[in-house]
C-alpha cells in the first residue's frame, strides 16, 4: 500500500513546484537537478540552495548530460550529507550510486531520491545546437501512450529497469493520460510521506491501478531488449568480431571516465599502458611482425568489462560519449547482464545485497571447477 | 629549417598516387637498412578507420595509408607509447602529418620521448576529415578526401586544418611535397643529417629543385593565414569576456576528453581530475550557497583555462581535442587562438626545433618590461 | 593477422599456470621429484593463494600470446586462508562468462583443484590441459596486430 499525491502542474513544471516548496520550507537543504545554465544554452546537473535558482530547473529534460550517480558520489564521497538533500535522477542513475556506495565511493544519508518512470533519453550532443522542442512534445505524447519516444539512446530502447528502484519518490509518468495536467507522485518511503504532508501539496491517497501504457511499455523495452541483444553478435572462438568492433577505437577512455562505476583515480590499463617499455612492442614484433601503437586497445575494454560490467548500469554515458559511435554501451548491457546473471545480481538493486565477486556461497559454481 | 636543406629533393615517380610511392619508399628503406621498424598510418580491419602501426613485416605495408584521410590517435600519442621509456636503439621511421610531427618535438622537449632513433617523415597535408563524421560515413568520408587531396579544396576538412598555416612545413627529416608538383610525381626533402643520411641510403640523390614546391606552398599558406585571421577575428569577438567565453563553452559536460587525446597534455595524472579538486558535501554546499546554484561535476571553466595556462605554449593547433569532444565545442579553435596569441609574443613556435626551449623554461633579463608595474 | 593464422606443424604451445603456494605449487613439486610424465612446455607462477589471480592477469596472458591459462588452487574448504578460493571460483565463473560473450575460447583457461599431495593429478592436469590447447591451435590473439 503506497500513496500518492497529486501535483496540479504537469512535468518538469509538476517536479519544480514540489523541489521549490521542500526548499523553501526547509524540509530540504538544497537540490540536485538539471538545469539550463544562464551562458551557453547548456544543461547540467546542478545543486541548488536558492528556490529562486529553480526557475531554470528542466528536471525531466530528456538528455544525460553526465551520469547522475557519479555527481552524487562527487558531492559525498568524502563525507555524507549532514542535513536531508533531495536528487532528481533516473532509475539507472538511483542504482549507480547504489553501486557506488557498495564500493565506498559515496553516502546516500540523508540522500532524498526522487526518480521518475523513465520514458529514455535523446543521446548527449542534444545537449547544444539543435532545440529539442518539436521532438519533447512527441516524446511527452509517446510516453502517455506507453510507447517508446524515436531517437533515444538506443540503450534506453531496451532497458527493462526504467522503474526506480529503492527510491523515495516515484514520479508517475508513463501511460497516464493527464500527463500535459498533474503529475502524480508515489511516496514510496515514510520519510517521503513526512516531508510531503507539511508542504501544503494535497493530501496523499491510496495509489491506483497502474495504467495500460505501463504494461505497454513493458513489453516494448523486453522486446527492445531482445532486439539490442541480437544485433550484437560475437560468438566464434577467436574474438574476431570483437577486436573488429574495437578496431576503430582511439583509446580516448572517455567511455570509462563518463561512466559511474570506474570510479577509480587511476585507472589500472592507464597505468599499465603508461608503463609498458620497449620490451612490450619489441616482443610484439617478433611475434606478429607489427603492432598497433599505443598498444592494448582492446585489452582495455575487455579488463574494463572484466572489472565492472559485473555492475554495470546499463545508462548508456559510454556510448554517447564515444568520438567513433562504437556501440559501447550496447556491448556492455549484454555482457555484463550475461555475467550478472550468473550470480543473479541486479546491480543498485539493494544496497545490502554484496557484489557478487566479495562474497560467495560454498556449494555453487561446480560447473567451472573442471 | 634545418641545416642541410640545400632547396634540392628527390623527385621519386608516382604513378599509383603518393600513397603508394610512400608506401614502395617506406618498404625499399626498411630493406636497405635505413630503419629497423616503420610507424604508420594502417586502415583497421573493419576498413572504416585508421590506426599508428608499428611494422616490421614489410608485406604488411600494403595496408598503409600514410596520408590517412582523418587523423584518430594523435600521432605523438603513438611515438609517446614507444619511445617513452627508451627505444633500446631501434630505429624507426615514422610517417605523420605536421603538427603530429612538431608535438613529437614539444614531447622531446618534455621527456617524453626519445627522439634518437626516430626520423621523422611528413608530408604536405591537405587536412583531414573530422573524426566524428567519419565514423559516421567513412565510405563518404574517404570519397570527401581523395577529392581535397587531388583539388587541395579545404573546405570539407576540419576547420583547424583551413586554419593550419603549418601544414606545408617540412618540420620532421624528410618531408613529401605534394603541392605544385607535377602530377604523378612525389618530391621528397631531406632536411638535416638524419635526412641526409636517409636518402643516402635509399640510394637517392637530391638534385631536384624544390622552388615551385615552395612556391606552391607558400602561396597556399599565406591563403590559410588568411582565412586563419578572418576567424581568429570573429572567434575573439565571440569569446570575449566571460559570459562570451562561457556561450562558447556551452555544450561543455566536462568530461575532460578534450585533454586526453590532447598529445601536449602527457600527464598521468591530471591536475584537474586529481582530488585536489574534489571538496567535501558541506564544502560544495558552500559553494552552491554563493550564487544559488552550483554546476556539477564542478570547475568545468577552470579546467579549460588552467589547461590552456599549462600547456597553451606548446598547443600545435592538431585539432585532436575538438575531435574527440562529444558535444561540438569548438575547443581546438579557441586554443589554437590563444596558442596563436600566446607563441607570438614569445616569438616561439611548438615543434620548430627541438633545441629550442619552451619559453617558460628559460628567460631573458630585458624583456616583458611592460608586464612589470 | 587474421588472415595470416595458420596451424604450424610442429606447434609446441605455450601454457601459463598459476599455483597457490600451499597446495598445487607443492604438488608440481612432488610430480617432479617423482619423475612423473609430464609436458615442458608450461610455465609457472607461484601466488600465495588462487584467489591473488586477478582475471585480467589471465586475460593479459592470452592477449601477449600465452596459449592456454591454468588456475589451480586448494580444494574447497582447504585454503589456507580458509575462503580465498570460493572467491576465485566466483572470478573464474565471471572471466569465462565474460570470454564467452565476447567470442572467445573459454576452453582456453581452466580451474582445477590439486592439492600438495597430489602430485600425479597435477601431472595428468598438466597432460590433459596440454592436449586440449594442442588440439586447438596457436591461440588465434596471439597474431592479431589490431588489438
Ligand atoms: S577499467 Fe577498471 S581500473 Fe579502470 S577505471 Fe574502470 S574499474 Fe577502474
Ligand atoms: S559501462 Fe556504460 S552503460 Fe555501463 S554503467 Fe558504465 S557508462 Fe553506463
Ligand atoms: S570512448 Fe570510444 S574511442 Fe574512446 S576509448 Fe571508449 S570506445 Fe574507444
Ligand atoms: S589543445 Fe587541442 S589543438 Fe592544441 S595540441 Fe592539444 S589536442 Fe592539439
Ligand atoms: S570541451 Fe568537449 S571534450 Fe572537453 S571537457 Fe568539454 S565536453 Fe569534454
Ligand atoms: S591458499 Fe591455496 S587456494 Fe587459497
Amino acid at each position: 500500500m503506497t500513496a500518492t499525491i497529486t501535483i496540479d502542474k504537469p512535468l518538469d513544471e509538476g517536479v519544480r513546484t514540489l523541489l521549490r516548496s521542500m526548499l523553501e520550507k526547509g524540509t530540504v537543504r538544497a537540490v540536485l537537478t538539471l538545469r539550463r545554465l544562464e551562458d551557453g544554452g547548456g544543461v547540467a546537473h546542478c545543486l541548488v540552495t536558492d528556490p529562486a535558482a529553480l526557475a531554470e530547473a528542466v528536471p525531466l529534460l530528456p538528455v544525460m548530460p553526465s551520469q547522475g550517480g557519479q555527481v552524487l558520489s562527487h558531492l559525498t564521497q568524502e563525507e555524507p550529507f549532514k542535513e536531508p538533500v533531495a536528487a532528481v535522477v533516473r532509475p539507472c542513475e538511483a542504482r549507480a550510486f547504489v553501486e557506488l556506495m557498495k564500493r565506498n565511493q559515496a553516502f546516500g544519508d540523508n540522500l532524498v531520491l526522487i526518480s521518475p518512470e523513465c520514458p529514455g533519453v535523446f543521446p548527449v550532443q542534444r545537449v547544444s545546437g539543435d532545440p529539442m522542442d518539436d521532438d519533447i512534445d512527441a516524446y511527452w505524447r509517446s510516453t502517455s501512450e506507453g510507447k517508446g519516444a524515436d531517437g533515444l539512446r538506443p540503450v534506453c530502447t531496451g532497458c527493462e529497469l526504467f522503474e526506480p528502484i529503492g527510491v523515495d519518490m516515484t514520479l508517475r509518468l508513463v501511460g497516464r493520460s493527464d500527463l500535459d495536467k498533474v503529475l502524480t507522485v508515489r511516496l514510496d518511503t515514510q520519510r517521503a510521506e513526512d516531508m510531503v504532508k507539511d508542504l501544503g501539496l494535497g493530501k496523499a491517497k491510496e495509489d491506483g491501478k497502474d495504467p495500460k501504457g505501463l504494461e505497454a511499455l513493458r513489453s516494448a523495452r523486453a522486446k527492445g531488449r531482445a532486439d539490442l541483444r541480437a544485433e550484437l553478435d560475437f560468438t566464434g572462438e577467436d574474438m574476431a568480431e570483437f577486436s573488429r568492433t574495437f578496431g576503430k577505437c582511439i583509446s580516448c577512455h572517455a567511455c570509462s571516465k563518463v561512466c559511474p562505476i570506474c570510479y577509480c583515480q587511476m585507472c589500472y590499463f592507464e597505468a599499465r599502458a603508461a608503463a609498458a617499455g620497449p620490451a612490450w612492442w619489441r616482443n610484439d614484433l617478433k611475434r606478429k611482425g607489427a603492432t598497433r601503437a599505443p598498444p592494448g586497445t582492446v585489452f582495455f575494454h575487455v579488463g574494463r568489462l572484466l572489472h565492472m560490467s559485473i555492475s554495470c548500469v546499463a545508462c548508456g554515458m559510454c556510448e554517447d560519449v564515444c568520438p567513433v559511435d562504437i556501440p559501447v554501451a550496447r556491448i556492455f548491457k549484454k555482457v555484463g547482464e550475461a555475467a550478472q546473471e550468473v550470480f543473479e545480481y541486479v546491480p543498485g538493486r539493494d544496497p545490502k545485497e554484496e557484489i557478487p565477486i566479495k562474497t560467495f556461497v560454498e556449494d555453487e559454481l561446480h560447473e567451472v571447477e573442471r | 629549417m634545418k641545416e642541410g636543406y640545400k632547396g634540392l629533393g628527390v623527385l621519386m615517380d608516382a604513378p599509383d598516387g603518393p600513397n603508394a610511392a610512400i608506401r614502395e619508399m617506406l618498404r625499399k628503406g626498411h630493406e636497405r637498412g635505413a630503419c629497423d621498424a616503420i610507424l604508420v598510418p594502417m586502415k583497421v580491419p573493419s576498413g572504416d578507420s585508421y590506426m599508428h602501426v608499428l611494422v616490421d613485416d614489410v608485406e604488411m605495408l600494403d595496408r598503409a595509408a600514410p596520408i590517412s584521410p582523418v587523423l584518430t590517435v594523435q600521432g605523438a600519442r603513438a611515438v609517446t607509447s614507444l619511445t617513452r621509456r627508451g627505444d633500446e636503439g631501434v630505429c624507426i621511421a615514422a610517417v605523420m602529418r605536421p603538427c603530429e610531427a612538431e608535438a613529437v618535438i614539444e614531447l622531446r622537449k618534455l621527456f617524453q620521448v626519445d627522439l634518437e632513433h626516430i626520423t621523422i617523415i611528413t608530408m604536405d597535408s591537405p587536412g583531414t576529415v573530422p573524426l566524428q563524421d567519419f565514423a559516421r560515413d567513412p565510405e563518404e568520408g574517404e570519397r570527401v578526401f581523395a577529392e581535397a587531396l587531388a583539388t587541395w579544396d579545404d573546405s570539407a576538412m576540419r576547420p583547424i586544418c583551413q586554419t593550419c598555416e603549418k601544414s606545408n612545413s617540412a618540420v620532421g627529416d624528410l618531408h613529401l611535397g605534394l603541392r605544385g608538383v607535377q602530377t604523378g610525381k612525389v618530391l621528397l626533402i631531406p632536411q638535416g643529417e638524419k635526412g641526409l643520411e636517409a636518402i643516402a641510403k635509399l640510394g637517392l640523390t637530391p638534385d631536384h629543385p624544390i622552388d615551385e614546391w615552395k612556391q606552391a606552398s607558400d602561396k597556399a599558406m599565406a591563403r590559410k593565414r588568411g582565412t586563419r585571421k578572418a576567424n581568429h577575428e570573429d572567434l575573439r569577438k565571440r569569446a570575449s569576456g566571460l559570459s562570451g567565453l562561457l556561450d562558447l563553452l556551452g555544450a561543455c559536460i566536462n568530461c575532460h576528453n578534450c585533454m586526453r587525446v590532447c598529445p601536449i597534455c602527457y600527464c598521468k595524472q591530471c591536475k584537474f581530475d586529481s582530488p585536489e579538486l574534489r571538496n567535501t558535501s558541506s564544502d560544495y554546499l558552500d559553494r552552491a550557497d554563493r550564487s544559488g546554484s552550483l554546476r556539477m561535476p564542478s570547475d568545468m571553466l577552470l579546467f579549460h583555462m588552467g589547461r590552456m595556462s599549462h600547456m597553451v605554449l606548446s598547443c600545435v593547433s592538431c585539432g585532436a581535442c575538438e575531435d574527440a569532444c562529444p558535444t561540438g565545442v569548438p575547443v581546438a579553435q579557441l586554443f589554437s587562438l590563444v596558442a596563436h596569441d600566446a607563441q607570438e609574443r614569445f616569438e616561439y613556435m611548438p615543434g620548430r626545433s627541438s633545441e629550442e626551449k619552451r619559453p617558460l623554461v628559460t628567460f631573458e633579463f630585458e624583456e616583458f618590461s611592460e608586464v612589470e608595474d | 593477422m587474421a588472415d595470416k593464422k595458420k596451424k604450424e606443424a610442429g606447434y609446441e604451445p605455450k601454457i601459463l599456470s598459476f599455483c597457490c603456494n600451499w597446495c598445487s605449487y607443492a604438488g608440481a613439486d612432488l610430480a617432479g621429484v617423482s619423475r612423473l610424465q609430464m609436458p615442458a612446455n608450461f610455465r609457472t607462477i607461484r601466488v600465495m593463494c588462487s584467489s591473488r589471480v586477478n582475471p585480467v592477469y589471465v586475460f593479459t596472458a592470452l592477449e601477449r600470446g600465452a596459449d592456454g591459462v591454468i588456475v589451480t588452487g586448494c580444494h574447497p574448504g582447504d585454503c589456507h586462508y580458509a575462503r580465498g578460493n570460493y572467491f576465485t571460483r566466483r572470478r573464474q565463473a565471471l572471466l569465462e562468462k565474460v570470454l564467452e560473450e565476447i567470442g572467445f575460447d573459454r576452453e582456453r583457461v581452466m580451474l582445477r583443484w590439486i592439492s600438495a599431495s597430489e602430485g600425479p593429478e597435477f601431472a595428468s592436469t598438466m597432460e590433459e590441459f596440454d592436449a586440449t590447447i594442442r588440439s586447438k591451435g596457436k591461440n588465434p590473439l596471439s597474431e592479431e596486430v589490431f588489438l
